[in-house]
Parts: structure tokens; C-alpha cells; sequence
């Protein structure tokens, strides 16, 4: 492995900084330019970013059907910090400041333990409906935001194609629904959801509607009726109008309706968006429409400084605003968990030693959550490497674990319909053993 | 029920060829340029005119417009930074401005045919505006590509390549003697030149970073681009057919020779070809469109202006009319000149100057998020978000709902030809307007079900036909095939 710290240009629009000297600056900039997007009201609907298909005829995804929910946790969170291998003497060794004490794990066995802000779903651990898996990631280190974001949602190395997993799952049902897989929580669609199957990003439900045409009134039905007019025949355009027509139809009495949860969302702070995203998530669940997968991002984890301690900094602030949210969502769903899967993933994992700016610069191993339906839960899975001594500077993690096989499992059993060789190419299958 | 076309004559509409040409070379149908045009003689000459934008006499309005973003434009990248630091103005602010500058550029700049190349060659040789360290200089990387936009390209790569935001993007100010950074190194031959069909090796791309290493920027101090000999890698290196010994620490002039032996690859050439014929002409261009437009280009030393005649002579240009389709960022440019809107001299921060770029409902100008730039094959935009996206962009600049500040919209009263006309008169004389061709049946029979009105009907300023159901009119005229497509 390459040694050197080859940080590849991104942007602050796609994704946190590289930087130690433009950690702050930069993930600053980013929740500006997200707040400044949504002070102006303008960040709708995205425009998918690549090219999709449409044939003539609309297969709808299956009500009553399983569902992912994959979480996107950008930046490169520090998996060491939330799945702590307390067992490992390295851990402490390496983290003089900022490593998470013994005592204060919750769900503990007798080598790894969750960070204390974890609590929120203890519940789930001991339910045996959370799992977590250690040391997993890319085969190769990646160290770029950029280019891991890219190689772990595209997920086929061999091909050129700019076509995600999730895009490339959903379509082998011939499905050209685009509400069988939705993008919530930024209105720029990743790349594991981009592809010629036709799918939808969005802020939030309640903007997937056709301006002009968003009540159940005469004025709208005036104006489809004169759209249908103009769209008439054949036209480069034509089909994604059809598209539109048809997402509109689907998703708009949802987007009309306002959504009553069972329980009580954490509103604001760390908690806030992520939240608002797992709302709409039940929403959508709730109303069966066939959706397959929803994918959304949260949090900004590249903590080169202000990872902070259990009193204070980032890392304890947006775990816990993870863990608030996650627990209403699971609470919400009450017994519709059975058919729901949430997964978490991040680009790569941090460096075992802490910076001179009491942060983490970006590593290789990390580790992910699996929760809900056919979740083995309550315990550790993975092949742990060892930490060393803790010394070593440039340290990561090891990947034992390569990533596609824990969503490959996932898929496996949630999904057994689906060729697991198409949705990542070349990879040999051998499951952890995480899924019932 | 067939609804009949009422002419309205006295609007002057252009032919097709003349729609064709503003539409693909231009920025978009306008009434201006559409004058331009017909003073011109021909779309002909006034492409041939185009070709010498200093010899366009320039908007007033496009003039003022540099002066409008006086921070982007001469805030030294050692004041950026700081402003940044000290959270005065981010460099997202920066990217903004740029991306608004270049917004209100196209629809208010009468040299029409440098703007639509500025947008290609900017997103052929894509700097992310808003990129971590490269925005400090992105705004003198944008009067570069403007400088060589119809120029050669031999000269524009050699100055895109090695300018300060491109080797900030890229990673080459990083590189250190004996380990260099690949990424520009890599994206030089696969995105800027030769692209992967050439044929180069891995050990290629390690010796193009090789060839690189020593450009560098002093970065978070003057911000200065420099060479560092104590950062280039010697040895020889061979990518392609280039080869040299490269055994001084001092390869400035190697690097330069190997950016020019790129820009005249023959592979080069046929990229460029074909991202010119895809842009311009069809989204699936012929082989023997490609092949033609790559020889020019070969023959005439990269020159772009050579290259572009030949493809506006070219019997496929002249063929493709009308089904190529517009970016969400062409379709706003575009709707904003066809509704004749006239952007102001914004004096907050909520002024249409300012925000433009929300207003797009997409990845503002020149934030593509990746090293490739942002595409034009039409697949890439016909995501059922980006219709309904472009939808509300077309109501909010229809209706002057947003942005509301720093901007002139007309109104329906203002779009009446006379005091008092038929509906279906109207809505002729409306696609002459706004959509630079006549009306047609399909259009009357559209307009008439969504007010509720036959083409017999009067309207006048009062009349509710011209208030508040003008947006729904408009919405007819722009989210349709006739305006998404150009």
C-alpha cells in the first residue's frame, strides 16, 4: 500500500474536505452552501447526473417487498471511534486524547463495545435487531474522498459504465419505476443510485411535484391535459416527461399528505436532517409503493480537528444525533421492521493515531452497522486484524472484511431474486454471517 | 377538437436556420440577437462575425457585468484565503459568483458563440469551482479559457495545464521528487487529450506525473504558482510516441514540449471531434463527422476557429435541427433570453445577480463534482427530476416569483402587441416571442385547455388571461419539446 497521503481534488459541494488546514474552513462552507440551497428554496429536485433509460413499458416495484435503507455516513467516519475495540491495548496507545474509555461502552462483549452517544439503540442491540461489523472497506486503500466515493458506490471495477450498485440491483427486475429507488436528504444524486434505471433524488417527499399541476383541482388537470398535448409523439425528451407524469402520480398524494409518525422525531441540531430524511423514509414505507431502496446521506465526518472526547466535539455530537434519529425511525416503523434493512457505509475509515490536531487524518478500515429485518444482531462480526502497537504513525485499519460482502449478504437474504454476480461483479461471496 | 393557427405577422419570426443557429452556436433564441442576426444577412455571416468577438460590439449591460463581481474578480487569491478563514466570504461564495457571472454572461452578452465555448472548453478542461484549493485562482483560469476559447488549443492546454487553480485541483502541486502525484498526470491523457482509447500504459500515466512534477504553487502563502526543481522526478519517460531523457531538474521545457506533442495527437484531435460534434450536432454523430472535423483540427494546428467553420459547414449541422436536448443550466440561460429578462445591478445578497445559480435547479455552472467536467449527450439529462426541476425554474422565471430582487420580468400586459387581441392571435404572436417560431395547432388547442378559453377570446390587460393565468400560459410554451430541445 502507498504510503503517502494522496488526497484527490473534490469538491466542497460533493463532500467534505481533505485537508487538515481546510477541515474546518471547508465542512463550514459545505453547511453554509446547504443552508444557503435551502434558504433559497431552490434545491427541489436533482437532476440525475447520468443517463437514464426508459422503456415503453412501467414495471413497478412490489408492495409488501423487503426494503434497504443504505446510509451514507460521507467523510469517512471513524469506525474505531463507534465500534471501540476496547480489547485492543493499540487503540488506547494511539489515542492518548481522544479514544473512547472502557467503561463508558455501551453493548459490550469482551473485545469491542459502541460509544456511549450509541445508547439510543441498545434497545435494538439486545433485541438482536443491530449488528455491527468490523474492519471492513475497500480491498485496496483509497485515501481520496473523491475517488473512494466513487469505486465503493460504483462497485464494478471493471467496467466504465457510471453505474452504482443500487441502480444495477434495482434494475434486474426490469423495474422503470423511479420511485423503486430514491435518493433522500440532498438533491444530488450519488453515484450508488445513478445509472440508466431510472431513479429519483430529492430533499425531501414533499417536493416531488409538477409546479402548476400539485393540487387535485381542475387547474392542474387543465395543465396535464395540455402537457400530455404538447409531449405528444416522438422526442429526445419525451419519455422523461412520461417519467415525471408518472412519478408525480405515484409520489404526489404521498407528498400532499402530511406524515404522522407513532413516535416523536428528534427535531434540530446534529439530529435534525438525518431525521427529516428517516421521516419521509416511513412515510414512504408506510405507503407501499414498491419502494426498493433508499439511500441517503448524512453527516459531514471527516474530522481532521474537533473530534473532541465524550464532552465535547464533533464525533460525540453527530454519533448521537445518528443514534436519536435512527431510534425514532425503527420505533416508527414498529412491527414493518420485519421487511426493513438499514445499512450504514462510508468511504474509507480514519488513521488508528490521533493528529496534532486531536483529529484523524483519512485511513482504510472501517466498520458497519446492519439493522432491521433478518439482522443476525446483538453481536461483532469481521476478522480483527489487530491495531499493532499504536505507534505507527501512518496505521490504518486493515480491511478483512471487503464491503460488498456484508451488502452482498444483505442482498442475499433480503433479496434472494437478485444475481448478487451482477450487482458486484467478481467478487467471490463469502458472508460473515450477519443475516438470519 | 383541431384548434386553428391565427397568424400574427406583424411579429417578425426567424427561419429555422436562423433558430437553428442561435440555438446550438448562440446561447439560446433571443429578440436581440435574432436582430443581430438579420443585420448580419445571413445566420452565415453572423456566425462568421461571431468568430471575432472583439469585433461584436458588446452589450452595455454585458460590459457592466465584470463589475458586478469586483470581490471574485480582484481579490488577490492571498485575500480569498484569508476572507475565507476568517469566514468573510467563503470560497463557495467565490464559486458562486463565477457561476452567476457566467450565467448572466450568456444571457445578456452579445458575443453569443465565445460564451457557448467558453461553457465547453471550460467543462473539457474542468476545474470544480468550488474545488478545495484551486478556487483561490479559478476566476483567472476562467479569463484564460475565455483568452483561448476560439484560439488554438495547442496554446490553451499549455496554459490550462499549468495554471495554478488546474495544478491545485489536480494534485500536481503536491508532488515530491521521486513519488509524484498521478492524478493530473492521468486526467491530462484520459479527460484533456488522447483519452483511454490511445492506448497509454500505467507506466505512461507515471511518466506523464513524472513530466508534471515541479509545477507547483506555493500554497497557503502567496499562493503563487512556481517550478520547484527539488520537486520533479528525472528520469526518462515515454508516453506515446513522446520520449526524452528528462535528466535535468529542470524540465519546464520538456514539459512544454509534451503538452504540445499531446494537443496535436492524432487521438486528441478525434476526441476533441467528437466532443464538438456532440455538443453541436447530434448526440450519436457519424464517423465521418467525427473523421472530418479531427482532420481540420489536425491540419489547421488546433485551431479552433478553423474547426468550428467546418462544422458549421458541415451537411450534418444543417441536418440535426430541434432534437438535441437543452442542460438544465442551457434551458435557464435560454428561458431567461426568451422571456426577455433584464438582470440589474444587484444590491443584496438576495439579488438575481446573486443567486442565479439556485434558480437553475442543478449543479450550477462549473460545479460539476468530478474531474470530467459536466456532459452534454442529451441521456444525461432526461431524469424525470430534471423535467419537473426545470419546470419550476421555467413558473419561477415565468411568473417573476424567484428570484424577485435585482431583476426586470415582464408581465402578460407587457407581453400584448395591441390593447385588445384574440387568444389565438395572442398566442401566435407569444411563440414568435418567446419561442422564436409560429404557433401551431397543437400549441393553440394546449394554451386554450388550460384557461378555459376558445381562440375567439378577447384579451386585454385586464383580462385574467394576461394576469395571474400568464404563468400557465407560459408554462404551455416553455415546459415543452419546443423549448427543452434546441
Amino acid at each position: 500500500m502507498t504510503t503517502h497521503r494522496d488526497e484527490t481534488a473534490m469538491t466542497t459541494t460533493s463532500g467534505p474536505a481533505c485537508c487538515d488546514e481546510l477541515a474546518q474552513a471547508t465542512r463550514l462552507s459545505r453547511r453554509r452552501l446547504i443552508q444557503g440551497m435551502a434558504a433559497a428554496g431552490a434545491t427541489g429536485v436533482a437532476t440525475s447526473l447520468f443517463g437514464d433509460a426508459f422503456r415503453q413499458t412501467a414495471f413497478a416495484g412490489q408492495p409488501g417487498g423487503n426494503v434497504l435503507v443504505v446510509l451514507s455516513l460521507r467523510g469517512g467516519i471513524d469506525g474505531l471511534g463507534v465500534v471501540v475495540p476496547h480489547g485492543d491495548p493499540g487503540y488506547y496507545t494511539a489515542r492518548p486524547r481522544i479514544a473512547v474509555p472502557r467503561e463508558s461502552l455501551v453493548a459490550q462483549d469482551g473485545f469491542f463495545g459502541l460509544h456511549p452517544a450509541m445508547q439510543p439503540l441498545e434497545w435494538l442491540w439486545s433485541a438482536g435487531e443491530l449488528a455491527a461489523v468490523h474492519a471492513v472497506g475497500l480491498p485496496v486503500p483509497n485515501r481520496s474522498h473523491f475517488s473512494a466515493m466513487e469505486e465503493i458506490e460504483d462497485a464494478d471495477t471493471g467496467s466504465d459504465a457510471r453505474r452504482g450498485w443500487v441502480n444495477r440491483m434495482i434494475g434486474l427486475t426490469g423495474t422503470t419505476d423511479p420511485t423503486t429507488g430514491i435518493h433522500l436528504s440532498t438533491a444530488a444524486m450519488p453515484t450508488l443510485i445513478a445509472g440508466p434505471t431510472p431513479t429519483i433524488a430529492v430533499d425531501r417527499v414533499s417536493q416531488v411535484a409538477m409546479i402548476g399541476a400539485d393540487k387535485a383541482d381542475e387547474w392542474s388537470r387543465r395543465r396535464r391535459k395540455a402537457l400530455g398535448t404538447m409531449w405528444r409523439g416522438k422526442s429526445a425528451l419525451g419519455p422523461a416527461y412520461r417519467s415525471a407524469a408518472a412519478t408525480v402520480d405515484k409520489m404526489a398524494p404521498l407528498a400532499r399528505t402530511p406524515y404522522t409518525p407513532t413516535v416523536a422525531y428528534p427535531t434540530g441540531g446534529a439530529a435534525n436532517d438525518l431525521s427529516e430524511a428517516l421521516r419521509d423514509t416511513a412515510q414512504l414505507i408506510k405507503a407501499d409503493l414498491g419502494t426498493e431502496v433508499v439511500s441517503i446521506d448524512y453527516g459531514t465526518w471527516d474530522l481532521h480537528s474537533d473530534y473532541g472526547t465524550l464532552e465535547w466535539g464533533d464525533m460525540q455530537n453527530l454519533i448521537a444525533g445518528f443514534a436519536k434519529a435512527l431510534d425514532a425511525f425503527m420505533r416508527d416503523l414498529g412491527p414493518l421492521r420485519s421487511r426493513v434493512t438499514v445499512v450504514t457505509i462510508s468511504e474509507f475509515g480514519r488513521r488508528l493515531m490521533e493528529n496534532g490536531n486531536g483529529g484523524l487524518d483519512h485511513g482504510w478500515g472501517n466498520m458497519m452497522l446492519v439493522a432491521g429485518g433478518g439482522v443476525r444482531g446483538g453481536a461483532y462480526y469481521g476478522a480483527w486484524p489487530g491495531l499493532g502497537t499504536g505507534r505507527e504513525a501512518d496505521a490504518d485499519l486493515r480491511v478483512t472484511t471487503d464491503y460488498r460482502n456484508v451488502l452482498g449478504e444483505v442482498l442475499a437474504r433480503r433479496f434472494p431474486d437478485r444475481s448478487l454476480a451482477s450487482v458486484f461483479p467478481g467478487v467471490t461471496y463469502a458472508p460473515r454471517g450477519v443475516m438470519l | 377538437m383541431a384548434r386553428k393557427v391565427n397568424p400574427y405577422p406583424d411579429t417578425k419570426v426567424p427561419t429555422a436556420q436562423q433558430r437553428h443557429f442561435m440555438n446550438r452556436l448562440g446561447c439560446g433564441y433571443s429578440r436581440s440577437t435574432f436582430k443581430a442576426m438579420r443585420k448580419a444577412g445571413s445566420p452565415e455571416a453572423w456566425f462568421e462575425k461571431q468568430l471575432r468577438p472583439e469585433k461584436v460590439k458588446e452589450a452595455k449591460l454585458a460590459r457592466k457585468l465584470p463589475y458586478w463581481y469586483g470581490e471574485a474578480r480582484t481579490d488577490s487569491p492571498v485575500t480569498k484565503w484569508s476572507k475565507q478563514a476568517q469566514q468573510v466570504k467563503g470560497g463557495w461564495e467565490y464559486a458562486l459568483d463565477l457561476a452567476n457571472y457566467s450565467l448572466l454572461r450568456r444571457i445578456h452578452s452579445e458575443r453569443q458563440v465565445l460564451e457557448n465555448l467558453v461553457d465547453f472548453w471550460s467543462n473539457h478542461l474542468h476545474v470544480g469551482a468550488s474545488s478545495d484549493l484551486g478556487w483561490v485562482h479559478r476566476w483567472s483560469y476562467d479569463e484564460t479559457i475565455r483568452r483561448h476559447a476560439l484560439g488554438r488549443f495547442d496554446e490553451m492546454l499549455a496554459d490550462a495545464a499549468l495554471h495554478p487553480s488546474m495544478l491545485l485541483f489536480l494534485d500536481n502541486w503536491r508532488s515530491v521528487r521521486g513519488a509524484p502525484n498521478e492524478n493530473q498526470g492521468r486526467e491530462l491523457l484520459e479527460l484533456h487529450t488522447v483519452g483511454r482509447a490511445a492506448g497509454y500504459t500505467e507506466q505512461m500515466v507515471k511518466d506523464s506525473a513524472k513530466i508534471l512534477s515541479g509545477w507547483t504553487v506555493d500554497a497557503f502563502k502567496t499562493w503563487d504558482r512556481f517550478y520547484d526543481p527539488a520537486k520533479h522526478t528525472t528520469g526518462p519517460v515515454q508516453v506515446l510516441g513522446f520520449t526524452a531523457g528528462n535528466t535535468s531538474a529542470d524540465a519546464q521545457e520538456t514539459t512544454k514540449d509534451y503538452l504540445r506533442y499531446l494537443a496535436h495527437h492524432p487521438a486528441t484531435a478525434h476526441n476533441i471531434a467528437r466532443k464538438l460534434a456532440v455538443r453541436f450536432v447530434s448526440d450519436t454523430p457519424s464517423t465521418r463527422l467525427v473523421n472530418d472535423l479531427a482532420k481540420v483540427f489536425r491540419k489547421s494546428g488546433t485551431d479552433i476557429k478553423a474547426t468550428m467553420r467546418a462544422l458549421v459547414a458541415h451537411p450534418e449541422f444543417k441536418k440535426s435541427k430541434g432534437n438535441l436536448v437543452r442542460t438544465p443550466l442551457d434551458d435557464f440561460v435560454a428561458t431567461a433570453r426568451a422571456l426577455d429578462i433584464r438582470v440589474l445591478k444587484p444590491a443584496g445578497d438576495d439579488a438575481f445577480a446573486r443567486v442565479a445559480s439556485w434558480a437553475v435547479q442543478s449543479t450550477p455552472a462549473y460545479h460539476w463534482p468530478r474531474p470530467d467536467g459536466s456532459p452534454w449527450g442529451g441521456a444525461q439529462w432526461t431524469s424525470p427530476a430534471r423535467m419537473l426541476g426545470s419546470f419550476r425554474m421555467h413558473w419561477n422565471l415565468g411568473a417573476g416569483w424567484w428570484p424577485s430582487k435585482g431583476v426586470k420580468y415582464k408581465d402578460g400586459a407587457a407581453f400584448l402587441p395591441e390593447k385588445q387581441i384574440r387568444l389565438d392571435a395572442w398566442v401566435d404572436h407569444l411563440c414568435r416571442e418567446i419561442l422564436g417560431r409560429e404557433s401551431s395547432p397543437r400549441i393553440v388547442d394546449a394554451v386554450c385547455t388550460t384557461v378555459g378559453y376558445g381562440g375567439g377570446e378577447k384579451v386585454t390587460k385586464d383580462h385574467q388571461a394576461a394576469g395571474w393565468m400568464f404563468v400557465r400560459i407560459l408554462g404551455v410554451l416553455l415546459d415543452s419539446p419546443d423549448h427543452m430541445h434546441r
